[in-house]
């Protein structure tokens, strides 16, 4: 599947069999472990659809107890890093859910409530904070499909919506970011384009 | 004329790449916390619903023993062995005791602390409480003897 364990986010690493027997069996020390190999690229990956570095701690803690109690059902279909990386984004998706506001089924109506261009682009000094103004649930979608991969399809199933709802959210979200992104001083700055630096 | 529209892609090449952020170092520690306490709330369900089940069982064993006697697809052999020794410990305390058995039995239970610690899968678990239960349901035959004999 195309969200599968990709490189540049860390859940790639392959994991000895060995320790998955362990961590099979209630081995603490076995989930250490997993917890060195993946509890960065989970918290990152949570960190970048949340947006909240304290969210972003809370879901690792959720995951991981989640990934101890449920362990024993993997079977190795995909490799471990992929099903850790799927618990994480379901995990992700619930927490909006738990939070979710008025309207958020109307891709429009997320958009209702953000502040003006002017006044957001003059907080955005990078990427992070650039993804930052956008609604939490465009954020998800804008993460989950531009840097991990996910198809439209695959976000429909996830947030319950039809495929036209994340197909609109992202166009919408995009064009946001672009709006921002140009009323930004330092867009100005950055010539010439694309960055070589 | 307007500008086309940049994909996420483009536009975080435009700016600054954001500062890495480090997940906390004592989260590991706070997530290894919590899991050990919930195995050992859940091995303390586990016992204290074992020994509800085994008050169910006693009630039933006054009841009816006959109704007891007759097989059971699955035997909840955690319930039996618990219901078992409350008889035991009653005929205990009249002053019989066996220490050979009671190696045993200390041999068993050592064997179930330690599956329950590294959360044994029940197929495990099972076959060391139908010992158990065995091993009291002969005790108990043997002390209830003893009493009567003392009786006469």
């Amino acid at each position: 599947m195309s969200a599968a364990a990709d490189p540049s986010t860390g859940f790639a690493r392959e994991v000895e069999a060995m320790i998955l027997a362990r961590a099979q069996r209630g081995d603490m020390q076995a989930f250490a472990e997993l917890y060195r190999y993946f509890g960065r690229a989970c918290f990152q990956l949570a960190l970048r659809v949340l947006g909240h570095r304290q969210q972003a701690e809370d879901m690792v803690h959720e995951v991981f107890l989640k990934m101890m109690d449920t362990i024993r059902s993997y079977r190795g279909d995909a490799p471990f890093g992929a099903w850790l990386k799927r618990l994480t984004v379901n995990a992700c998706i619930d927490q909006l859910r738990r939070q979710r506001h008025s309207g958020e089924d109307d891709a429009e109506a997320i958009f209702a409530n953000t502040a003006s261009d002017d006044a957001a682009a003059a907080e955005i000094v990078d990427t992070g904070s650039l993804l930052a103004r956008l609604p939490p649930r465009a954020r998800a979608v804008v993460v989950l499909h531009e840097l991990e991969g996910y198809t439209h399809a695959e976000l429909a199933t996830l947030f319950r919506q039809s495929e036209s709802y994340s197909k609109s959210v992202l166009a919408r979200a995009l064009k946001r970011l672009n709006s921002l992104v140009s009323a930004t001083p330092m867009s100005a700055q950055v010539l010439p384009w694309p960055n070589q630096n | 004329m307007a500008e086309p529209e940049l994909s996420l892609h483009e536009i975080v090449q435009r700016l600054p790449a954001t500062e890495t952020a480090h997940v906390g170092a004592d989260l590991w520690p706070r997530i290894a916390a919590t899991q050990l306490a919930r195995q050992r709330r859940r091995r303390l369900q586990r016992w204290s619903g074992g020994g509800l089940a085994a008050a169910a069982v006693l009630a039933l064993a006054v009841i009816g023993p006959a109704w007891l006697a007759k097989p059971t697809p699955a035997i909840d052999w955690q319930a039996r062995a618990q219901a078992l020794e409350i008889q035991l410990d009653a005929l205990t305390a009249r002053g019989d005791a066996n220490s050979s058995v009671d190696t045993e039995l200390v041999r068993i239970d050592a064997a179930l602390q330690a599956a329950y610690d590294r959360s044994a899968p029940a197929n495990e678990l099972i076959p060391l409480w139908k010992q158990r239960s065995d091993l009291l349901g002969t005790l108990l035959t043997a002390r209830q003897q003893q009493v009567r004999l003392t009786r006469i």
